[in-house]
């Protein structure tokens, strides 16, 4: 009951946009990850599988209209938690947090095992060169096609322009 | 361009009023040649920020769709983060759209989105904003890969050249704050503007709205929230702006609008936040 009250009270705060100091400003932030962290426990499976924490805050009947109305300020309330969850939680946790934190809801479990062998990846540099080769190759040929010249062979194409050489 | 219409004082009869009484005389703001004349501007000016066309048809034949939306709320949520400005985030899609649709790659991994989108949202803040973020902290978050420096680097360079260096986009966030400027009483005007921004990236994470030119989603979105907030002002501020358009163009609207409108429906009941209405999963195999 305590719990639901001070839910109610974050809401308005929010609701009304009260400029809040920033002592408050964390108190609301640990009210939510204490409610995340009981919603997590019972149920740890079908969260992950299912909801994310956004989901379980709008799903809640009683708070339908308060929710819309502050659905912009959902996502500073996501923040705050990201911020302080980061300083205090290990390497494995924030992954979970990260995956649980996602606004999608493509959450299966193949997904899942992706992100976690691949997470923070980086690309070979054979790669991203490849990438880049690619594209610089792209950007190349829109010019020459642009103006209907070969810049690197030096003479012109068939095209829009007309290319007329000068005596030097 | 706020220069550009003229300034009238709205004459309310009471601060607290929700929703306002029809006011003919302050709608006459609207009628004002100087605004047709930029309104018309941006209309030519957008055709040349568009993506390649059918790149909706690209996106699908490539399995792009998930992985935009993906990276799309990257860039809401370094919004929220990083205290950036809407303007921003939309010019940060063009850039990443028009890339993808000019720059088509054989094979697309989902690593490529994410450094093009960090290249795209850098680009977007050192166009935008007033300060810079560096690219270790703008790499903070919810990314799967991680890149240095100098790679993100050489990715904007490369952006840059495939946009022809040409960054100040018309987004239909653009068509929606020259549309709303001294529409309403500023009290009002905060929450109006926050309804229709919402719209805005609704319809950018659907793929079905890809298909609708920047100006057209902005003006249904004004429309939606004008019905939902201010019902009696909607149908003459709408007629007005219907005025100056074409047919074709007057159509799209009316598409958008009710597509909009059935989306908005829809998404309430379902209560999700910025999610699109028709993911799609996409498993990417590893290249061995």
């Amino acid at each position: 009951m305590e719990m639901a009250q001070v839910k109610a009270r974050a809401r308005t705060a929010l609701a009304m946009a009260a400029s809040a100091t920033s002592p408050k400003r964390r108190k609301i932030s640990f009210v939510q990850i204490k409610s995340l962290s009981n919603a997590t426990s019972p149920t740890t499976e079908e969260r992950i599988s299912g909801e994310s924490p956004a989901s379980c805050c709008s799903s809640n009947g009683s708070f339908d209209n308060e929710n819309r109305i502050i659905k912009s300020s959902d996502l500073e309330v996501e923040s705050a938690q990201v911020e302080t969850w980061t300083c205090n939680c290990g390497e494995q946790q924030q992954q979970k947090i990260r995956r649980e934190m996602s606004l999608t809801r493509e959450v299966d479990s193949t997904e899942e095992h992706i992100t976690k062998t691949k997470s923070r990846c980086v690309p070979t540099e054979s790669e991203l060169e490849d990438f880049f080769a690619a594209a610089e190759k792209d950007i190349q040929k829109r010019f020459t096609d642009k103006y209907n010249y070969d810049f690197v062979k030096d003479m012109p194409l068939e095209g829009q322009y007309e290319w007329v050489k000068l005596k030097s | 361009m706020d220069n550009l219409l003229c300034d009238e004082v709205w004459l309310s009869k009471s601060s607290n009023t929700f929703e306002e009484v029809s006011d003919p005389v302050a709608l006459k703001s609207y009628e004002n040649e100087e605004f047709e004349e930029a309104f018309a501007v941006c209309l030519e000016k957008e055709v040349s920020f568009l993506p390649e066309s059918d790149y909706t048809k690209y996106l699908h034949s490539n399995n792009l769709i998930f992985p935009r939306c993906r990276v799309i709320q990257w860039f809401i949520k370094c919004r929220s983060r990083f205290n950036i400005s809407f303007g921003t985030v939309f010019l940060a899609v063009n850039y990443l759209d028009r890339f993808v649709s000019i720059c088509q790659c054989h094979d697309w991994e989902y690593w490529m989105l994410e450094l093009i989108s960090i290249a795209c949202l850098s680009i977007a803040i050192k166009f935008n904003e007033m300060s810079a973020l560096s690219l270790h902290e703008i790499q903070v978050e919810n990314l799967d890969y991680s890149f240095q420096s100098n790679v993100i680097l050489k990715m904007e360079l490369i952006l840059l050249k495939v946009l022809g260096w040409r960054l100040n986009s018309v987004t239909s966030f653009s068509f929606v704050e020259m549309l709303s400027v001294g529409f309403l009483e500023p009290h009002l005007h905060e929450k109006f503007i926050s309804r229709v921004i919402d719209l805005l990236i609704q319809a950018t994470l659907d793929q079905k709205m890809l298909e609708f030119r920047p100006s057209i989603v902005g003006i249904s979105a004004l429309w939606c929230t004008l019905d939902q907030l201010f019902p009696p002002k909607s149908d003459t501020y709408i007629a007005y702006i219907m005025s100056i358009l074409n047919q074709s163009q007057k159509d799209d609207i009316i598409k958008c609008h009710k597509l909009m409108e059935t989306q908005t429906s829809m998404r309430c009941e379902n209560h999700h936040c910025y999610c699109p209405l028709s993911p799609t999963t996409v498993l990417y195999i590893e290249h061995a």
